[in-house]
């Protein structure tokens, strides 16, 4: 972790609450209400994604957290097995936290896709196994989550060195 | 470093230990809590924008006649007489590959039970798969685990309806290998006599094609639903029988 230089692990703490709650709720918002609202045909991972992003900002063990919470808040508002999601987005939050970043904006950008469509692909399949929901994905659902994944993470990138100076 | 590994190791544990907790007792008062505080969000984020994909179905849907006259004769959702109901608007989705799953924001406290069946315009959407107090949870028609049973007009040959996941088609199964089935015939839910579950005769969809080789014990093919899953807006909910 101390590799990283800028992101030791001096956070100010309810500050980091706050903002993690603050962002996990409105990209839940914005996943399950906002998008299907204005016609966005399929899930796109935005709650990962920022999972992500977090874990990059704010170190393994804030990502970590961070996963477990907003992971923890889809599968209370969704239909799939409780837990799924909040053991995938603690991991997540936990291997984005090891992602080498430099200080160019959209660096990382490649790990940050490859690890939200891992989370997805890790949450659709446990939702198969653990639910018993056999039917294979449609092709359209596999180009949405890929497509949805790089639109988020072109997005939600950039917003890591705000993350990392609003809880200094 | 290792406090990183205790908190992680942690975590997934309890988290292994929820889903554990889930398969086996399935309790809903943990996420009814939940529901009760979200909804309400979920119901202004969906008011604000629902007008922005309106309006982009429009732009889409502009230059097709068939959409268009469409859209002005089902703009009420009919209920067939006999049955209390709740009007409600999908507040949220859950429409990944492999579920299809809609939130609408009327609960218990109108009546709505687990069973009910789901209306949109032109016929049935899905059923009620959860309830708590101002929500519930809808299985739609094309979720790969929803099961319906039907008969096809004009041959009245029974079969199964089941989903094919966002987007796709629904499967159809007529039991007759020998059944006259073809595309355009209407598919028509074979209901219940129960105060609250599916009636008879409210339309599913129209079969789009049939697989020309019978399969192993009937026929199989394809069944568009009466309306686009994606698009669900306004729906009603059929409570109880009068």
């Amino acid at each position: 972790m101390s590799a990283v230089p800028g992101r030791s692990t001096a956070l100010h703490r309810p500050r980091v609450v706050i903002v993690a709650a603050a962002g996990l709720v409105a990209a839940m918002l914005l996943q399950t209400a906002i998008l299907p609202a204005v016609g966005v045909a399929a899930t796109a991972p935005v709650v990962y994604t920022l999972i992500a992003v977090m874990g990059l900002a704010w170190g393994q063990r804030a990502g970590t957290v961070a996963g477990f919470a907003g992971g923890l808040l889809l599968d209370l508002t969704g239909s799939g097995v409780l837990g799924v999601q909040a053991m995938v987005g603690c991991l997540l939050g936990l291997a984005a936290g090891r992602i080498p970043v430099d200080r160019w904006r959209w660096s990382g950008f490649g790990w940050v896709v490859l690890a939200v469509l891992g989370a997805q692909a890790v949450t659709v399949g446990l939702d198969m196994v653990l639910a018993g929901r056999g039917a294979g994905l449609a092709a359209a659902a596999v180009l949405w989550s890929v497509g949805g994944a790089v639109v988020c993470a072109a997005v939600v990138l950039p917003a890591r060195d705000f993350l990392r100076s609003v809880v200094r | 470093m290792a406090r990183t590994r205790t908190t992680a190791l942690l975590l997934v544990v309890i988290s292994l230990g929820l889903i554990l907790w889930d398969l086996r007792a399935s309790d809903t008062a943990l996420r009814s809590a939940a529901q009760q505080v979200v909804t309400p969000l979920q119901r202004t984020a969906t008011a604000v924008f629902a007008p922005i994909g309106a309006w982009a179905s429009q732009v889409q849907e502009f230059g097709d006649p068939v959409v268009r006259q469409q859209s002005a004769q089902n703009i009420a959702v009919t209920a067939p007489p006999g049955w209390r109901t709740a009007g409600g608007r999908v507040v949220a989705a859950d429409i990944s590959g492999a579920r299809a799953e809609v939130t609408i924001d009327v609960g218990s406290s109108s009546g709505v039970q687990q069973g009910n069946a789901v209306l949109a315009p032109g016929g049935l959407v899905g059923q009620i798969l959860r309830v708590s107090a101002n929500a519930a949870t809808v299985r739609l028609v094309s979720d790969p685990q929803s099961t319906i049973g039907v008969r096809v007009s004009p041959s009245k040959e029974m079969g199964v309806v089941t989903g094919g996941g966002m987007g796709a088609d629904l499967h159809l199964e007529v039991l007759n290998p020998a059944a006259e089935v073809d595309a355009a015939d209407a598919v028509q839910t074979l209901g219940s006599t129960q105060r609250s579950g599916i009636p008879a005769e409210v339309p599913v969809g129209t079969v789009a094609a049939m697989d020309t080789e019978p399969a192993g014990s009937g026929r199989v093919g394809h069944v568009a639903p009466v309306t686009g899953m994606t698009t669900l807006d306004t729906v009603l909910v059929l409570t109880e029988r009068r």
